[in-house]
């Protein structure tokens, strides 16, 4: 069943005639009014984290590839099969020439993010990121003395540890959670949580106070068919139902849940009544719907009364054991057109300098081939875009591409240079974490490593 | 009672379908509502479910999508083996055309040494991790054993994994003729075909420092391999807690996960792996059947699956539509689930998710609260709600309608209406509470719509908490 958005407001709109609950969205809304005059003057301007995560493992070897010729031989000659062709890449023009000389380029599907990269300098690259407990090298990784996060290669099991920020740590909270725990306050409490999901539950938003509100890449979605006297009827008892005390605590929490949809639908719903979007978005594609929603709801954060949020979407598809060229093909070419325009959308509503979208993944996959794709691999390069990021570099330390050279431990699986930690980190500072307890509530690890700030954003004042 | 399949009626399916129409998925989803609807082997059908969330294969972005046949060939496999033997279950999944695809061990070959190819190790990994035994080494009541730091031990590490993978070699699609591994159309019908040219042959590193000696055919490597795994003490409690998850309750007790994994380990009549001992085991447990049980404590029971609640909604009103089809549009929409299309290998949710609040501070999992999100709570009730009150329409024959006449008869009388289907819906268990509200509401629907007063009854019932958390 397709609903148009048209036709799921109007919905939405029945519904809320239908009850009570039209009431109480006025009162909320006048709260919010009367807060955001109050937020306004304190906690300094908006800002916005978005993660894009790409699940299932990103082979980001084929994303950005080494191009001049002696380089690029190894590549091919390593990568066999799921090898791009030298010629196909798209040129990326360093602000820093890398330090062994090396030149690179982008996957040839992605002109938008190379536009973005050498004209804007907007777009940057943190390369060979991913998951440690303490910095280690392949070496150690293979005489058997490297301490390593729990379960490496492990989809699940990686996918948490990115989110979390704390791989050898409970699992109970992600590093978003933490970050909008100690930053929730600058917000209008009464309204939607600072923290908002287009990709319905996952580790990262997680807080101990702050937990994700899960809007649909639609928008809000609230309880329909409630017309009339004796739709009345049945919505109060839906209420009455969802109110009784509940000693069961799966019943409790599922009514809560259902109590909190409601009220979060229809503060959200009224507030985006009035959304005007002009930027193009591409058609026929989740990311892209949820991106779209993304900008619509950061263009109504003043009348939500926000000047902090922490946005999760995610794409999924890049578990490429087979079929890697052309899948690659299609998903980062989704993945470039889609950032592009919400790039663009936060231009449109002049809030480009306080967005920043920043990718994730699984992990990085085998530089060997399996025949048709790649297995489950480790450091892997990230992409992070916005009007305060130093665009135009490759951040860390591109590896060394030579199976069983300095940075394998085995297939072409990169030990990371740079920890999940010290990208994070670099992010939460822009976001506005200053002192170094905070950034260690939110990185609990991130004494063990070098860098707090791998020098990528430009920090705000 | 054997199997109701449905490749049959998917077959009638794809021949009924308009000229210049390709098959595609909705017929397989067609007649998986019909069967699990219609069907008298329920419980087979049941346990089918629960096994199709723990050996994933899903259409979801899959060329699969356009092979409704691989769809329902797998579903079959699943309600044929749910009451056979664990270790034929994994044989056939292992060799199931759909899931080699889908975790890519068809066309598996082995090393390549002038295209620098290593075999691939989505399979080996997913079998393990996955579908059998799990990343860390349990004790027979389901919980972890630690080493002497205190921490959970592997059950493997990668050399196992590239180990399975050289297993798994050599499997291609099914093919009559003269078989080529070069190129030979999709055929998700028959079981996998062997080709020993293209099986890797060396010694490999398997489960328990076990090592595969060199040179053994394709099928005695395949067969060690499987034994290995179905031999692992892990298995029982693994599967015993993966299934009374699935059937009963998200946090049973260490005891209730022993008493099953010893029926998995001993049948009564030295078998291992007898799946009907599991699932009696499993049903017909203590904790699964004393009401004070499920009433006395406050975190027994799990929630009904979005897709189940509906099922259950059909199957206790009878529901058909005038063509005698079983189409339900929307399902990943409004649920975040449909039959065989989970969003990848983990499923729709994760075992171990716990939902942030009280059941997290609980020490407690709620893995399908996953998918229980601001979207789908009301996706779900709108969705539900809308099946409850659906009605013939003359110009759409697809339109399923519930057959509510038992509950109109009882109309004018709303408590013994409100009881009959606390006894048909949620076994008795409905509190006083809640039987005051819907009595109530009923009460208030002018009497003489008797059909609504019956829609209202039971689509109060079937949103409302207390039957969301099955107990």
């Amino acid at each position: 069943m397709e609903i148009s958005r048209r036709r799921f407001i109007r919905q939405a709109a029945c519904a809320a005639l239908g009850t009570t609950s039209i009431a109480s969205t006025v009162w909320n809304l006048r709260a919010i009014n009367a807060a955001t005059a109050q937020a306004l003057s304190s906690g300094g301007e908006f800002r916005a984290l978005v993660c894009l995560f790409l699940y299932g493992g990103n082979d980001a070897n084929n994303m950005v590839v080494p191009i001049d010729d002696a380089t690029y031989s190894v590549y091919a000659t390593a990568r066999g099969p799921i090898a791009l062709a030298q010629s196909s890449l798209l040129p990326l023009n360093l602000v820093t020439p890398d330090p062994q000389g090396r030149s690179f380029g982008l996957h040839p599907n992605m002109p938008e993010l190379q536009a973005l990269f050498n004209n804007d300098r907007k777009l940057a690259f943190m390369a060979n990121v991913g998951t440690l407990v303490e910095p280690t090298t392949a070496a150690k990784y293979l005489n058997g003395t490297a301490k390593l996060p729990p379960q490496l290669f492990s989809h699940a099991d990686q996918q948490v540890e990115w989110q979390t920020g704390w791989p050898d740590g409970p699992r109970t909270t992600g590093w978003g959670g933490r970050l909008a725990d100690l930053l929730t306050s600058f917000n209008n409490l009464d309204t939607i949580s600072m923290s908002i999901s287009l990709a319905g539950s996952n580790s990262f938003q997680v807080g101990n106070n702050v937990s994700e509100y899960q809007v649909s890449n639609r928008g809000p979605i609230g309880l329909t068919g409630f017309g009339g006297t004796d739709g009345q009827i049945r919505y109060q008892a839906v209420q009455d139902l969802l109110n009784l005390p509940h000693q069961n605590l799966f019943e409790a929490e599922f009514a809560k849940i259902t109590n909190r949809a409601i009220t979060n639908n229809n503060i959200l719903t009224s507030a985006l009544s009035g959304v005007t979007l002009n930027t193009p978005f591409p058609a026929n594609s989740d990311l892209s719907d949820q991106l779209q929603m993304i900008a619509k709801i950061i263009a109504v954060r003043d009348a939500l009364g926000m000047r902090r949020q922490i946005y999760f979407c995610s794409v999924g598809g890049y578990d490429t054991h087979s079929n890697e060229l052309s899948t690659q093909n299609n998903l980062l070419a989704e993945l470039s057109q889609c950032m592009n325009a919400f790039y663009q959308a936060t231009k449109e509503l002049s809030i480009s300098d306080r967005v920043t979208l920043f990718t994730a993944s699984d992990f990085s996959r085998t530089f060997q081939s399996n025949g048709g794709g790649s297995d489950h691999a480790w450091g892997s390069h990230a992409l992070v875009l916005g009007d305060s990021v130093k665009g135009g570099d490759i951040y860390g330390a591109y590896p060394t591409i030579a199976i069983g050279g300095p940075d394998d431990v085995g297939e072409g699986r990169w030990v990371p240079s740079t920890s999940v930690d010290e990208y994070s980190a670099t992010l939460a500072k822009w976001y506005g974490i200053s002192s170094s307890t905070d950034l260690a509530t939110v990185l609990p690890n991130i004494g063990r490593f070098a860098n707090t700030d791998i020098g990528f954003m430009n920090q705000l004042a | 009672m054997s199997a109701t399949l449905t490749v049959p009626r998917v077959d009638a399916a794809i021949a009924a379908l308009p000229a210049g129409t390709d098959p595609s998925y909705p017929q397989f989803q067609e007649a998986w509502w019909y069967t699990v609807v219609k069907a008298p082997d329920q419980l087979r059908q049941r346990v089918a479910f629960a096994l199709s969330e723990m050996m994933v294969v899903s259409a979801n972005g899959s060329g699969m999508y356009q092979h409704p046949e691989a769809m329902a060939t797998y579903w079959d496999l699943l309600a044929k083996d749910a009451f056979g033997n664990f270790r034929q279950l994994i044989e056939d999944v292992t060799l199931n055309p759909a899931m080699g695809d889908f975790l890519d061990m068809v066309h598996n070959d082995k090393p390549n040494l002038r295209r620098n190819t290593q075999p691939n190790e989505n399979y080996a990994r997913e079998l393990m991790q996955l579908f059998t035994i799990g990343l860390y080494k349990l004790n027979q009541d389901g919980s972890q054993q630690l080493d002497i730091n205190g921490q959970p031990i592997p059950t493997y590490d990668q050399d196992v994994v590239e180990g399975y993978a050289h297993v798994f070699t050599g499997w291609y699609w099914y093919q009559t003729g003269t078989p080529t591994w070069s190129y030979a159309p999709s055929n998700y019908r028959q079981a996998m075909m062997a080709f020993p040219d293209h099986h890797d042959t060396g010694a490999k590193t398997l489960l328990n420092g076990t090592t595969l000696p060199a040179g053994q055919t394709q099928d005695q490597d395949l067969k060690a391999a499987l034994d290995l795994i179905f031999n692992h003490p892990n298995v029982g409690p693994f599967v015993a807690q993966r299934l009374i998850q699935h059937l009963v309750t998200s946090n049973p007790s260490p005891a209730y996960i022993s008493r099953v994994a010893a029926a998995f380990a001993n049948n009564g009549q030295g078998v291992r792996g007898d799946m009907k001992a599991v699932i009696q085991a499993i049903l017909l447990d203590p904790e699964a059947r004393t009401s004070s049980v499920a009433t006395s404590s406050n975190s027994f029971g799990h929630e009904r699956e979005p897709l189940i609640r509906l099922a259950n909604v059909y199957r206790a009103f009878n529901a058909s539509a005038a063509s005698g089809n079983f189409i339900v549009n929307g399902s990943n929409f409004n649920f975040s689930q449909a039959p065989l299309y989970a969003p990848s290998v983990f499923n729709f949710f994760s075992p171990f998710y716990s939902q942030i609040g009280s059941i997290q501070s609980a020490g407690l999992v709620s893995p399908e609260f996953q998918i229980t999100t601001d979207t789908t709570v009301m996706t779900s009730a709108n969705k539900i709600r809308s099946a409850v009150y659906q009605q013939p329409n003359p110009n759409n024959p697809d339109v399923i309608v519930l057959d509510l006449s038992p509950q109109t008869a009882l109309a004018s009388n709303p408590a013994g209406l409100v009881d009959s289907l606390n006894d048909v819906l949620m076994s008795g268990q409905m509190s006083s509470g809640m039987r005051n509200i819907v009595v109530n509401a009923v009460n208030q629907i002018p009497a003489a719509n008797t059909l609504e007063r019956a829609q209202t009854a039971v689509h109060l019932l079937v949103t409302s908490p207390e039957f969301v958390i099955e107990k």
